[in-house]
């Protein structure tokens, strides 16, 4: 090739591999793709590995990513469940209340139900391959009216993602849930088109909307993940050594972005509160009225979706 | 048969009308729940979605019959006519070749996304990735024409190329 | 390098036989993954990028404001709002030039992108300027290129995306760009000042008298009361800006049929038709900017930006000229938002090393960044304001090119003065 592929240290014989995110490079994420990932497999492959990352969506959307892996035209990507109308065990990611924190979704997600759920997602995406199971965010509410406890949600208008599952919640708060694109949710929180949104604090700071919101209230109601997945035909075409390479620099990538995730809560959590937003952590009674209020949600995910009960059960009984 | 196409052409241009219709129709009622009952549809942003990629797309097609694509005519204008001929082929020959990408990869796309739908309205992917493909074939089919009027027609080829009249145009200007 | 060069040669060869624009970026997208090799040039990444490229929310404003726009024509707003302007300007050299630099900056506070504001107010303006004896390509060069001030003035969209690619402050963005949306007036004022002196257009129409001018108010009031509507609405909550175009829809509808009674049925059917033609044709011209725009990313243009700025860290003044003359260069063939995504990550470290406000530095790259609105080959405002107006692209770029080249001069003045923009900043935050 003439382009940036050939620009490998070991003089034009290194295989690139191009990993696309949909986020800005600030993400815990998407900064150990940057960091230690990159390091770790091109150091280790003695350079006949380069990564290139691309991120804030300039190789694709989610959906564009995903098609891209699976074709081959992308090596490798950073990517929410957008495969989950197909494979409806992804759900698993959307899934409201399912952790007693952020801690425990890393165990989950870093332990033995994520090399069971890889196992199966390679059965039913046979072109790729499952790496590991990343942070993408916790998910809190943010508003420009008092929202600090449970019955505050009553009448107050929130931009939701368009999916059953999250506009269900805000719906059974007694909210009342819009749709806005993510281009035009600053300047609709601005004006008051809508008065809040839920998306995990370092979006709230990413995106800049902490400049037009008063209240956080850090529910965690989905804490949802962002999967590492490679190309099968490229993984496959690599030595055996380098494909070792690239999967255990992946896993480690995916432990070091959940300690990050971890540590940056507290960050954004200072950062927001600096700027002279209130946020409030819901305490257990709360918690558990939350909870208690949005069960005809997950009441119908269950009835819904028969491999649920088992992997939920599963997943709370992991310490 | 050229009667039969300005059928169905027009029968193309009523569809992306009522595309339209329902786009504006769809995100005023959205505007007024949210006022009026302070809800609002998840579904309703899909649907508008659909119809403006189908419009798109159906609207593309309609806009290369016409030859209202946007381009710069200043080389073929001043070249001579046996030039002109020449220079007119390579653009119906990119055209096809760039027409077959798309409906190939969007076979692609719409095989691959077969058991996929969408979110909200559980609309599935391969009608949504199926209309590159409509979109692909229908202006090869149109550039083969205009090759074989090139060889059939004595039609100058800057008449060939010159946009047709909009039958709406008049009602615009005045 | 190479890459980038093929890329550029493909396509403005490609347009220059007549190649249709948006096949030409096809074709140069296709034509430079070959040279790529490996899996550039799939098919299946290919259509799924122009799918990327259609399907955005964000700008259906352009069929709703296209739509809107000839509905209010149809329906005899634009002949009301024609002779409200005409009792204050009427008289006065290009004075609907004056109308329309106005209409652009009060437009420019209520939406955030170049080409939805193009697209609602080039339907109505231009062929009202031609209505009323101006030369229409020139109407239509004066509509684009007075509309760049658009995503300038606050709100607006590349503001959004830098701000968030940078790390900044969008409120300070949005403050900051108050004043240079102000310059950008006067340059336009300026040279349509120059520009028209030749034609020397101005009414003939005796002064109104004290009845006829409230006459033509009252009469006009309803088409008058619809900008009014929009601002207040957007202002306020009431309504996002894409909802904007529809609320525009349904009012021109209303005073259409019922007030006015100007506008039938079959009309609207019509005035449907036609706007949904018209922005099938500009959608799908950006979504193949889409495709290009992708294939100039993986082509290596990050490498070559910065390997090119290294050596200036040390002199920022002459950093900041280099760079807006390679954001002005890349604009010929790059879209906005995509160019922003891709240089602003680049460029962060570099400006922290060279010690430039990033803040200041965003307003100045937005604005020379938009100016490839307007830059052929590949300038969606002018492929809007061409459709818009039933004008050619090949008779649009020579009027365009005076206020280009004026708005041009006037990114390397804010790139020599950065207190023309820091000043009045520390005034408004
Ligand atoms: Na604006
Ligand atoms: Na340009």
């Amino acid at each position: 090739g003439l382009g940036p592929a050939s620009s490998g240290d070991s003089g034009g014989a290194a295989t690139v591999i191009k990993v696309g995110d949909n986020w800005n490079q600030t993400h815990p994420m998407a900064a150990v793709m940057d960091g230690l990932f990159k390091e770790q497999v091109e150091e280790k492959s003695g350079g006949t590995l380069t990564v290139e990352t691309y991120h804030s969506g300039t190789l694709g959307n989610e959906a564009d990513l995903w098609a891209g892996v699976r074709n081959g035209t992308i090596e490798m990507v950073v990517i929410g469940t957008v495969m989950n109308q197909e494979y409806p065990t992804m759900l698993i990611s959307d899934w409201p209340w399912l952790y007693r924190d952020v801690e425990h979704a890393k165990a989950v997600w870093t332990g033995e139900v994520a090399e069971e759920l890889n196992v199966a997602f390679n059965e039913k995406f046979p072109e790729t391959r499952i790496l590991a199971w990343g942070p993408n965010s916790a998910r809190t509410f943010t508003s420009n009216k008092k929202l600090e406890g449970v019955d505050d949600f009553v009448g107050q208008k929130f931009r939701m993602p368009a999916n059953p599952i999250h506009v269900g919640l805000a719906e059974n708060l007694g909210a009342s849930a819009q749709v806005i694109p993510l281009g035009e949710l600053f300047s609709a929180l601005e004006t008051g088109v809508v008065d809040g949104q839920d998306n995990g604090m370092v979006t709230v700071v990413s995106e800049g909307l902490y400049e037009v919101q008063k209240y956080v209230y850090e529910t965690n109601h989905i804490i949802a993940t962002l999967e590492v997945i490679a190309n099968e035909s490229f993984m496959a075409g690599l030595t055996e050594e380098q494909q070792t390479i690239i999967t255990e620099a992946a896993q480690a990538a995916a432990v070091q972005a959940w300690d990050d995730y971890i540590a940056s809560i507290a960050k954004d959590r200072e950062f927001l509160v600096g700027e002279g937003l209130t946020v409030t952590t819901p305490s257990e009674a709360d918690r558990q009225a939350l909870i208690t209020k949005t069960q005809p949600v997950v009441d119908k995910l269950l009835a819904e979706n028969d491999w649920a009960q088992e992997l939920t059960d599963k997943i709370r009984a992991v310490k | 048969m050229t009667n039969a196409m300005d059928k169905l052409f027009r029968g193309i241009q009523i569809l992306i009308a009522i595309f339209l219709g329902i786009m504006i129709l769809l995100t005023f009622l959205n505007v007024i729940m949210r006022y009026v009952f302070s809800s609002g549809f998840v579904w309703s942003e899909e649907i508008a979605r659909i119809c403006f990629i189908y419009l798109v797309y159906l609207g593309t097609i309609d806009a290369y019959r016409d030859n209202r694509h946007l381009g710069v005519e200043m080389l073929v204008a001043r070249a001579k006519p046996g030039a002109q001929r020449v220079l007119y082929l390579a653009i119906q020959g990119i055209v096809i070749w760039m027409m077959a990408i798309l409906t190939i990869g969007s076979f692609t796309l719409a095989k691959q996304g077969l058991r996929d739908k969408w979110v909200a309205t559980g609309y599935p992917v391969f009608l949504i990735a199926g209309i590159g493909v409509v979109t692909g074939a229908s202006i090869i089919l149109l550039a083969l024409a205009n090759v074989i009027k090139v060889f059939t027609a004595k039609t100058p080829i800057l008449e060939l190329m010159a946009p047709k009249d909009d039958p709406d145009a008049e009602f615009a200007v005045e | 390098m190479l890459l980038l060069t093929l890329f550029l040669v493909y396509l403005i060869g490609a347009i220059a036989i007549g190649v249709p624009i948006a096949f030409a970026l096809l074709f140069c997208s296709v034509a430079t993954g070959l040279h790529m090799g490996g899996t550039a040039t799939n098919p299946a990444i290919i259509s799924a990028q122009l799918m990327r490229g259609t399907d955005s929310v964000t700008m259906m404003a352009l069929p709703f404001f296209v739509l809107a726009g000839e509905l209010m024509n149809r329906g005899g707003l634009t002949t009301r709002l024609i002779s409200f302007a005409n009792i204050f300007v009427g008289r006065v050299r290009g004075g609907l030039g004056y109308v329309t630099i106005f209409a652009c900056l009060m437009f420019a506070s209520l939406v955030g992108s170049a080409v939805a504001s193009t697209a609602a107010l080039g339907a109505i303006l231009i062929p009202m300027m031609a209505n009323s004896g101006y030369n229409r390509a020139k109407s239509a060069g004066l509509v684009a290129s007075a509309n760049l001030v658009s995503p300038i003035m606050p709100p607006s969209v590349p503001f959004i995306v830098y701000g968030v690619a940078a790390g900044v402050s969008i409120k300070s963005l949005f403050m900051g760009g108050i004043a240079p949306a102000v310059y950008l007036t006067a340059v336009m004022c300026i040279i349509w000042f120059i520009v028209s002196r030749k034609d020397n257009i101005r009414s003939t129409d005796p002064r109104p008298t004290a009845a006829e001018a409230a006459k033509i108010f009252l009469d006009g009031l309803w088409a008058l009361l619809l900008p009014v509507i929009i601002l207040v609405g957007l202002r306020s909550g009431v309504f996002t800006a894409t909802e904007a175009g529809v609320v525009a829809v349904v009012y021109a509808l209303i005073v259409g049929i019922f007030v006015y009674r100007e506008l039938k049925l079959p009309e609207v059917f019509t005035g449907l038709v036609s706007g949904a033609k018209m922005s099938a044709v500009v959608m799908f011209l950006a979504a193949t900017a889409q495709v290009a725009g992708y294939f100039m990313t993986i082509s290596g243009l990050p490498k070559i930006v910065i390997a090119l700025l290294e050596p200036l860290v040390e002199r920022p003044t002459l950093l900041m000229v280099v760079l807006m003359v390679i954001v002005l260069v890349v604009g010929l063939a790059m879209d906005v938002v995509p160019t922003i995504l891709i240089l602003t990550p680049i460029l962060v470290p570099v400006l922290n090393a060279a010690g430039i406000d990033l803040v200041y530095f965003g307003i100045v790259f937005v604005l020379a960044n938009v100016l490839g609105l307007t830059s052929p080959p590949v300038g969606p405002v002018l492929n809007v304001a061409c459709a818009a107006g039933r004008v050619k692209m090949d008779e649009i770029i020579a009027p365009v090119i005076p206020y280009w080249l004026a708005q041009s001069a006037l990114v390397v003045v804010l790139a020599l003065f950065p207190p023309l923009i820091m000043v009045p900043l520390g005034w408004l935050v």
